[in-house]
């Protein structure tokens, strides 16, 4: 689902984001990726979603050869790869419905089918009585878990999530890691970059450590 | 394909409705932009006018040799002529009531012209008509010209060349500098549509933001600002239409653009298919500017 052969992300001429990384997460798998800051971690993740392009190297994702990815090909690619931020990225003058519907309405889905998915995402990710809430109205792990809803309507084959616990204490970093398992579970692949190490051990899952742009330890 | 066109709409409708001054500034800026083009419009319809009504008087204008014949009866020999139409004799008194007609508010100085300046004339009119000059057939001039040389009693034929060879270039050139005036009218319509736009866009960023992340196409991004720019272009180019429309009705045209240098019944308006034409190419120009908008942000953002 996820394949990386030998990629390097140079930033200018001196600032090596990624050194000749190659990696491998199956279809369905679930890893996280962790290291200090400046790892390179968000520059990953990046790389995943095309919003950035490696210098060298082969990225495959979901089927598609990011490497050679053509600028009007990457909306094809994000409709299978569903992405949560840190700083949740919520449109903050829309209700969660709305929020979550953009990303539907974005794609020309119609009304009648947008509706009955949004309700099943948001009560699957427990925010089926916040339906119209204003997000500046929910705690930081609602929004969290409004931001997840949004990756996950379009029933994505890879959720990347980048410091997704980031702005949130233990108790609500442990709820929203409990909607990357379910979705794993479902069987999407999901890859969440983070340096929570007590989070880590607690879901017990395969944790790939990058320092200064190489992979130093993969256990998976 | 209704409800995406619908989506459109609506997006397009949310983002002009949270500026709307900026949006009021943008179409009245354009309105202003889109006068100007309007006035040079209506000053080239209204040449088009002038150079027409002065052809369609009289073809040719024949000035008999003082003494030489009576008046109607050599109107009479040029009416005869083959290719001619019709003919209308102007003596002297005529002549002097024309002016009187032409310039009512100077009777006085009139009053003390000595008749004698004034030549009586014998206005012809060709059968043969060429639709593309809107005139005579230059065959059909150069054929009474040369028949009229052989009459004795005619002193001079005027077949008014010089005057219409000289309102012709003042019309190529008020084309020409319409030509130009148009361009800049138009390239300020892209450079209003295309800021606002552009500001649209800034104030969208974390929505367009989103949008990109969950993979939504060029298209989805830009086709509310297409809408946008050719609401704004079409808006601009009617309320242009219109303030031009009050402005000619507010301004006296009694007088100075009446006969005999104006068209009779003052200036004329733009004709509707123009007005249909300028709606829609300003719309057209609207998304071509929100193209431009558009083109630079996704490549900025991609």
């Amino acid at each position: 689902m996820i394949r990386l052969f030998h990629v390097t992300k140079r930033y200018g001429r001196d600032d090596l984001a990624l050194d000749d990384v190659s990696l491998r997460v199956e279809k369905g798998g679930f890893a996280f990726v962790t290291g200090p800051s400046g790892a390179g971690k968000s520059t990953l993740l990046k790389l995943l979603f095309a919003a950035e392009r490696p210098t060298d190297g082969r990225i495959l994702v979901a089927g598609h050869d990011l490497s050679r990815l053509r600028a009007s090909s990457v909306p094809i690619l994000r409709r299978n790869v569903g992405v949560v931020f840190q700083d949740f990225r919520l449109l903050l003058r829309r209700t969660v419905f709305d929020n979550v519907a953009f990303a539907l309405e974005v794609l020309g889905q119609p009304r009648s089918r947008i509706r009955p998915r949004v309700e099943a995402v948001l009560r699957q990710v427990g925010l089926g009585h916040k339906m119209d809430a204003l997000p500046l109205r929910l705690s930081g792990g609602e929004q969290q878990r409004v931001a997840i809803a949004r990756a996950l309507v379009g029933e994505p084959a890879v959720l990347l999530a980048d410091e997704p616990t980031g702005n949130l204490d233990a108790a609500l970093s442990r709820d929203i890691m409990d909607l990357f398992t379910d979705a794993h579970i479902r069987g999407t692949t999901v890859l969440v970059a983070t340096h929570d190490a007590q989070l880590m051990r607690a879901v017990g899952k395969r944790i790939i450590r990058l320092e200064r742009g190489r992979v130093v330890e993969d256990d998976g | 394909m209704m409800h995406r066109l619908a989506w459109f709409g609506a997006q397009a409708a949310r983002s002009i409705g949270a500026s709307p001054v900026v949006q009021l500034v943008a179409v009245s800026t354009i309105a202003v932009a889109l006068m100007v083009l309007g006035a040079v419009g209506v000053a080239l319809v209204n040449l088009d006018g002038l150079v027409d009504r002065w052809r369609a008087d009289a073809d040719l204008v024949v000035f008999p040799r003082p003494g030489a014949a009576e008046l109607p009866a050599l109107a009479a020999r040029v009416e005869a002529l083959d290719g001619v139409a019709g003919t209308r004799t102007l003596d002297r008194d005529a002549a002097l009531a024309d002016l009187r007609a032409a310039f009512p508010d100077d009777a006085p100085l009139l009053d003390g012209l000595d008749r004698a300046l004034l030549p009586a004339v014998i206005e012809v009119r060709l059968a043969e008509r060429d639709p593309a000059r809107r005139g005579p057939a230059r065959a059909a001039v150069a054929e009474a010209l040369r028949a009229m040389q052989a009459f004795e009693a005619i002193d001079a034929v005027d077949d008014g060349a010089d005057l219409v060879a000289r309102l012709e270039r003042l019309r190529t050139g008020a084309r020409a500098g319409g030509a130009v005036m148009a361009a800049l009218a138009l390239l300020a319509v892209v450079f209003i549509i295309s800021n606002t736009i552009r500001l649209t866009l800034f104030a969208r960023r974390d929505e367009l933001e989103i949008m990109r992340l969950v993979g939504a196409t060029d298209l989805f991004i830009r086709a509310p600002c297409y809408l946008e720019g050719a609401l704004q272009g079409a808006a601009g180019a009617l309320l242009a239409t219109g303030g031009l429309w009050l402005l000619m009705r507010a301004v006296p045209a009694d007088g100075l653009l009446d006969a005999p240098f104006g068209v009779e019944g003052g200036l004329r308006f733009l004709p509707p298919e123009a007005v249909v034409a300028g709606v829609l190419g300003a719309a057209l120009v609207g998304v071509l500017a929100s193209h431009l908008a558009t083109g630079r942000f996704i490549r900025e953002g991609a």
